[in-house]
């Protein structure tokens, strides 16, 4: 076996790679820099940084970044908390564990696109069944007409609400790994604690949390990760509306660039959360290494 | 008293699934209601009469090219699982079994690739296509999930690698395998749960996905079942159950082979990833 025989074989992907990713990434970047005409692509304009100064000087991208820190902020945290406490709730010997796990995945089994038509129709005001419910349970206990809610249409909480529905589908892809987690975590460990006199609570955080350490580091990054770049549940639900309230960083590129047909300023938006995503990267990789 | 514990313990426990699958029993609900019955106050929690024509009427609608849709979908879904695994496993297996220089590179590259913001690149793929006339082809569309699913596959599948051991093919070598091939058909054969899993990945987050679709393609004979049903929600008049019908039948496949992979797919993923 040659020396280059390893690189030989990375050919394909390193090909592949290549020509979808990486050459569209660099030329994107070139496009931030110029002013793109679709009708006449060959007369694109090099403008230097104009397009950066419009992105920076506009509102978007800075409620852009704020609805992209409060997204991801509430859906990973949301989305762990939720999975934890079903963990620890269905790890337990209970009639028809498996079934009630199987059941559990569904949220996540379901094409997302599905689920958040599904979750855009139970936010209709008056008809959709979220208001009607909270209406007969909350109704006579506050003055808020729960049945009128603008769940997807106000501003102020459009992102919320998106966020709920996201953390619904996406629970149980966090579920399913720290359920693993703790079946692996040896039983005797919870007997010696309960020796030295450890009640529910202290065993919780002296025994499960530190042996789940790992996967929750995995479960959590792969959660920002995917949440991050956060298409669907933005487009289907609110086209990035009201007012711009749901456009997190990835879908205002989007947005830009297909809807706006503004290539040039799309792109130079998409540099700019390149930026942060890198900014973002480089820290985490100096904590992560900081540990070791 | 510990008898009591474990009443309530089930209890809790069946009310949070109970609750949880409200929006998928909504779902049924939805594309089980008749047409008048939808958009009503108070809204129907149950749909009595169920209509069960509306699975029926949603595959001789004409604006709604279900079949094409859902041959469309399994084009794409199928071709990007198909490229992914083809060039992922010579990738994955290199990473898995030998060291060389730009192995770190390499493998945070496939870590950043994860993070780029695809809409970026798409930009230039749309504009790519639009030169080469791919727009509103499915080939285009397969080439964009590629992008997406790609590196994540690779990654996985070195996980899957990385969960036989080398000294199977260090015991052919030594055996006197003559080519690498057999080293490779033993490998591989180990491999099939986890190379199921992985063109599994890229084919069930390929079909689901709106992303490349909804940029790259018009026409409504070409369109994709998920940007297919997102279409039928654009209509000024949303026709809500026959939706949600057509909905539930394009996922009704995914949910199936989720479901079943879901085991592996953890196990792949934790076992690359606690490993190494």
């Amino acid at each position: 076996m040659s020396r280059s025989f390893p690189y030989f074989l990375l050919v394909p992907s390193l090909m592949v790679m290549g020509l979808v990713i990486l050459y569209p990434l660099f030329n994107s970047i070139l496009m931030s820099f110029q002013s793109v005409n679709l009708g006449y692509l060959a007369h694109s304009t090099f403008v230097g940084f104009s397009n950066y100064y419009y992105v920076l000087s506009g509102h978007e991208f800075y409620s852009s970044l704020i609805a992209t820190t409060i997204f991801t902020g509430i859906s990973v945290a949301g989305s762990f908390v939720c999975a934890l406490a079903l963990a620890l709730l269905v790890n337990r010997e209970i009639v028809g564990a498996r079934i009630v796990k199987g059941l559990l995945i569904i949220p996540w089994a379901i094409p997302w696109f599905v689920s958040y038509i599904e979750w855009g129709f139970l936010y209709t005001p008056i008809f959709g069944q979220l208001d009607y419910l909270l209406h007969i349970l909350l109704g006579p206990l506050s003055n808020i007409a729960w049945s009128n809610i603008a769940w997807l249409s106000d501003p102020s909480i459009a992102i919320y609400s998106v966020c709920i529905a996201v953390i619904w589908t996406s629970t149980p892809f966090a579920l399913m790994f720290l359920l693993a987690g703790l079946q692996t975590i040896p039983l005797e460990r919870y007997e010696s604690a309960k020796m030295d006199g450890a009640g529910m609570l202290a065993s919780f955080w002296y025994v499960t949390l530190p042996s789940l350490r790992k996967i929750i580091v995995i479960v959590v990054t792969f959660l920002v990760i995917f949440l991050w770049e956060s298409f669907t549940p933005i487009f289907v639900m609110t086209r990035g509306g009201p007012a711009g309230s749901t456009s997190i960083l990835y879908f205002e590129v989007w947005r830009q660039a297909f809807l706006y047909y503004d290539f040039g300023d799309a792109a130079a938006t998409g540099v700019l959360a390149l930026l942060v995503v890198f900014t973002f990267s480089v820290l985490y990789s100096r904590e992560a290494l900081k540990e070791e | 008293m510990k008898a009591l514990r474990k009443v309530i313990l089930h209890a809790i426990v069946y009310v949070i699934v109970g609750l949880d699958l409200l929006p998928v029993y909504f779902m049924l609900n939805l594309s089980l209601s008749s047409n008048g019955s939808v958009l009503t106050y108070p809204p129907k929690l149950i749909a009595l009469p169920a209509e069960f024509a509306n699975y029926v009427q949603i595959w001789v609608d004409p604006t709604r090219p279900l079949l094409y849709w859902l041959r469309n979908s399994a084009i794409v879904a199928g071709g990007t699982a198909a490229l992914c695994l083809i060039v992922a496993i010579p990738a994955a297996y290199t990473l898995s079994r030998f060291r060389f220089r730009g192995k770190r590179l390499y493998s945070y590259w496939l870590l950043a690739a994860q993070l780029l913001p695809f809409p970026l690149v798409l930009i230039t793929l749309y504009m790519i296509m639009l030169q080469l006339n791919l727009l509103d082809t499915l080939v285009s569309v397969i080439l964009a999930d590629t992008a997406f699913v790609l590196p994540f596959s690779i990654w996985m599948m070195k996980g899957f690698f990385d969960t036989v051991p080398v000294e199977l093919e260090e015991a052919a070598l030594t055996d006197g395998a003559d080519r690498l091939n057999v080293i490779v058909r033993i490998t591989l054969r180990l491999m099939i749960p986890g190379l199921a899993v992985t063109a599994l990945y890229a084919f069930v987050n390929t079909w689901g996905d709106i992303l490349a679709p909804v940029t790259l393609l018009r026409s409504n004979t070409n369109m994709v079942a998920s940007v297919g049903i997102l279409m039928l929600q654009e209509q000024t008049k949303i026709v809500w159950n026959t939706l949600m019908a057509s909905a539930l039948v394009v996922s009704a496949p995914i949910v199936v082979l989720f479901v079943l992979l879901q085991k592996y797919f953890v196990k792949g993923i934790t076992a690359g990833a606690v490993k190494g």
